[in-house]
């Protein structure tokens, strides 16, 4: 009875399909993005208040939003919102004015199903980049600075299939340069990557899948034929569609389902995370996850998931019963 | 059994009363929370703009060529073309079973046909001035790119990665003087003062008005020594921008470092403590030379040293008067001109004539250049040597000074005596006379021929002496 409670701390009813929720910097807010039914787009901003979700400023935008962001924001004041939307645009909006996006270029042809970005907020060091991946299955990087291309992109070769692009995750950004881009395509029903630290060099990587399956892999030590080393567990008995880490603990993450159900996670390292196989190469050992708790909140899929920075355990959730619901997650320092 | 169900059951209420009061405590604190994040909000949004722009991002990663602006006339057409194919045939999935029935294969061939020759057209159509520029356009973005690369090396103080980049943007665009210079300072931070002021000069090439190539281009040139030329940049520089401070205190340093380059470095005396010392500037005196006959044997040994030392009082006389070089022998000479020195007072020293005879040539030259040109004692010292010991003396020859001055002598000896023509006679003998002889100047010619005139003139002595003398001593000057 010390284990973790995940408990509902409010919950807010809309009119729109919710694809995305992020909490907003520095602030007990959080935007919503996602469709209205006459195609529009909605970018709801809404607000903590005693027991309660306050609706604080609703925007309508011509096209409907998929996916959106704070991390390429250049500081935790300013914040700039990236998102991605069914028309293959890529957006950045300042909320102090949202009349107009400060960026806007179609980057790619089809809608850009999961959006990614580092370097802003103060995390990490270099230049605010952001990372979309798209149904037409490329990979692009952007940088706020260069308005007509892409600084980066990954696309399949000219003659290959292109395989639709679900998720992607920005890792490795521990300095100026260098930075690492995880996507996954749905050959591999790969619905949500991510890293459990963007900034250090590449610790952990969580990737939901299809048919309840969650992977975590240990990203430090790298076999040329066996890969990373992983652990797998079912849950959900349905599709895992999020996996978000906890900020203060890199250690904790959330996972939700199909089902509308929540599982809160704790991955142990083994012993020792390296072994020298018999040809000498090291190989990485996978640890194990324990889960710590569940709940199950409505019975549509969960669109989406997000922790708060400034306050742990805090987190919004966004599922396609067309809800906002705001998550207390206790006992999470003792853990 | 009953006990360990209670214990349980009162566990859980226990649990369940804790998890209840925890939850509490929980939104307690979060509402406080939000209060206080609403407080942080606003307070930030005011403070945001201040320090949000002045983060030194890196430049954008790749350089991306910008789209190619197409001729108004081609691009409907163009763009006609290949959302015509587009339209035509997206692509069909192998797992498409319906769409593949449907498919007919000729007209697709027939349809590719056509469309293949129609955007070869198109490419012939592009015209290569439209390519030039455009590449143009593309190699100055692409140096654009390099020198924000540069740059951002440069703030992180790897200045070698600064250079290579601002080469490779020379390398793009070599017409921008900005890469020039901003790869000059990077030299001068390598100490390359060479390249810096190669670079420098590049940049001034392709805009004679660019200051700051100067201003570099002045350091580079102090620390390779040539001042002159720093000097030349830096008063350009200060006369298009007066203004400039940097420009100035360089100039300043510049002209002291010429100065000492000159003049050599100048201390003051430390003889007196340094709170009792002046701390008037040093000025700059001339040196003069002095009479150095009123200087005795004793202190030759003693190095002249240049001492300037500050002007107390007086400063009366002109620096260019010289001493009267010849004076009448003063042995009690004190001080020199006032205006060279007040420190070191030359001492009265009297000039002490050798009392002994010499008998070596070494003897004789040591003593003679002791008596310093000072023709009395010259003349009195040389006739105590008796004429024998001439050839002795004068071993090696005699020089030619010592020749002329005899000569003096003896021309200034209005009377003829034994002992002057014994001593012509013997002064003959000496090694390479002829050779003396000949060698002599228009003055101690006449000397000579006034000597032996009058030896010619008086016949008291032995005249076969006198025909030997006047025969010997002939030169050419005669004949004139």
């Amino acid at each position: 009875m010390d284990k973790p409670q995940i408990i509902l701390h409010s919950q807010k009813s809309v009119n729109y399909t919710v694809f995305d929720v992020k909490w907003i910097p520095t602030s007990a807010k959080f935007i919503s993005l996602g469709n209205h039914a006459r195609g529009t787009g909605a970018l709801d901003i809404f607000e903590i208040t005693h027991g309660d979700i306050a609706v604080v400023s609703q925007y309508e935008k011509p096209s409907a939003f998929k996916c959106g962001t704070f991390g390429a924001s250049p500081t935790r004041e300013k914040r700039h919102l990236a998102t991605g939307n069914f028309d293959g645009y890529i957006q950045v909006w300042d909320l102090e004015k949202i009349e107009s996006p400060i960026y806007s270029v179609k980057g790619h042809k089809e809608i850009i199903n999961a959006i990614d970005a580092v370097g802003g907020l103060g995390i990490g060091q270099g230049a605010p980049e952001i990372a979309t991946a798209s149904r037409d299955g490329s990979v692009h990087i952007w940088d706020t600075r260069q308005a007509h291309a892409a600084v980066a992109s990954m696309e399949p070769a000219e003659g290959e299939t292109k395989r639709d692009c679900w998720a992607v995750c920005f890792g490795n950004a521990f300095s100026s340069s260098e930075r690492v881009v995880c996507a996954g395509y749905d050959n591999g029903d790969v619905c949500c990557l991510e890293f459990d630290r963007k900034d250090i060099e590449m610790n952990k990587l969580v990737a939901t899948t299809l048919e309840s399956k969650i992977h975590v892999f240990d990203m430090r030590t790298q076999h040329q034929e066996k890969g990373f080393a992983s652990v797998v567990e079912k849950a959900h008995n349905s599709t895992v569609w999020i996996g978000r880490h906890l900020p203060q603990n890199r250690d904790v993450f959330m996972t939700c389902g199909g089902s509308g159900s929540y599982y809160l996670w704790k991955y142990n390292y083994p012993e020792k995370r390296t072994m020298t196989e018999t040809d000498k190469t090291e190989v990485g050992v996978a640890g194990t996850l324990t889960l710590l708790q569940n709940i199950g909140l409505s019975s549509q899929p969960a669109s989406a998931f997000d922790w708060s920075l400034d306050k742990t355990g805090l987190a919004c959730t966004s599922a396609f019963d067309q809800t906002v619901r705001v998550l207390i997650t206790t006992k999470l320092n003792s853990i | 059994m009953p006990g360990e169900y209670e214990r349980n059951l009162l566990n859980m209420q226990h649990q369940i009363r804790e998890n209840n009061a925890y939850l509490d405590d929980y939104l307690n604190d979060l509402n406080s929370w939000t209060d206080e994040m609403k407080k942080k909000e606003e307070n930030s949004l005011k403070v945001a703009d201040a320090t949000a722009m002045n983060r030194d991002l890196p430049p954008v990663r790749n350089f991306v060529a910008p789209p190619r602006p197409k001729k108004k006339s081609k691009t409907k057409s163009e763009e006609a073309k290949p959302n015509e194919i587009k339209s035509a045939a997206p692509k069909i999935r192998a797992y498409d079973y319906r769409a593949w029935d449907k498919y007919d294969v000729d007209t697709e061939c027939e349809r590719i046909d056509t469309s293949g020759k129609n955007r070869s057209n198109d490419d012939e159509e592009d015209a290569d001035d439209d390519d030039e520029e455009y590449q143009q356009e593309l190699l100055k973005k692409k140096a654009e790119h390099y020198k924000d690369q540069g740059n951002y090396q440069f703030k992180q103080k790897s200045y070698g990665e600064a250079i290579e980049y601002y080469t490779k943007a020379i390398e793009c665009d070599p017409t921008s003087p900005i890469y020039f210079a901003n790869r000059a300072q990077c030299q001068l931070f390598e100490q390359r003062y060479g390249a810096c002021d190669a670079d420098c000069t590049l940049a001034i090439q392709l805009d004679q008005n660019y200051l700051k190539a100067y201003y570099r281009r002045s350091l580079a040139r102090i620390e390779l020594g040539k001042l002159e030329q720093a000097k030349e940049d830096l008063e350009y520089v200060l006369s298009r921008e007066p203004t400039n401070i940097d420009a100035k205190t360089k100039l300043n340093e510049v002209i002291k470092k010429d100065e000492i380059k000159r003049l050599g470095r100048v201390y003051p005396l430390p003889n007196k403590p340094v709170d009792k010392q002046s701390t008037k500037p040093l000025k700059r005196i001339d040196i003069q030379e002095i009479d150095t006959s009123i200087i005795s044997s004793r202190e030759t040994t003693k190095k002249k040293s240049v001492v300037i030392e500050e002007i107390e009082t007086m400063e009366t006389s002109t620096p260019s008067e010289p001493v009267p070089q010849r004076s009448a022998p003063q042995p009690s000479i004190s001080t020199p001109a006032p205006s060279t020195s007040q420190s070191e007072e030359i001492p009265p020293k009297l000039i002490i004539i050798p009392t002994s005879v010499p008998t070596t040539g070494y003897q004789f030259k040591r003593d003679w250049s002791n008596l310093n040109n000072q023709l009395e004692q010259q003349s009195i010292y040389f006739n105590k040597i008796p004429p024998t010991s001439y050839k002795t003396i004068f071993s090696t020859g005699i020089d030619s000074s010592v020749f002329s001055r005899i000569l003096v002598f003896w021309s200034s000896k209005t009377d003829i005596d034994e002992h002057l023509i014994n001593s012509m006679l013997e002064l003959r003998k000496t090694p390479r006379f002829n050779t003396q002889l000949s060698f002599l100047g228009n003055d101690d010619k006449q000397h000579l021929k006034t000597i032996l005139d009058r030896l010619q003139a008086n016949s008291s002595f032995a005249s076969d002496k006198i025909q030997t003398i006047v025969r010997d001593y002939k030169t050419d000057a005669d004949q004139i």
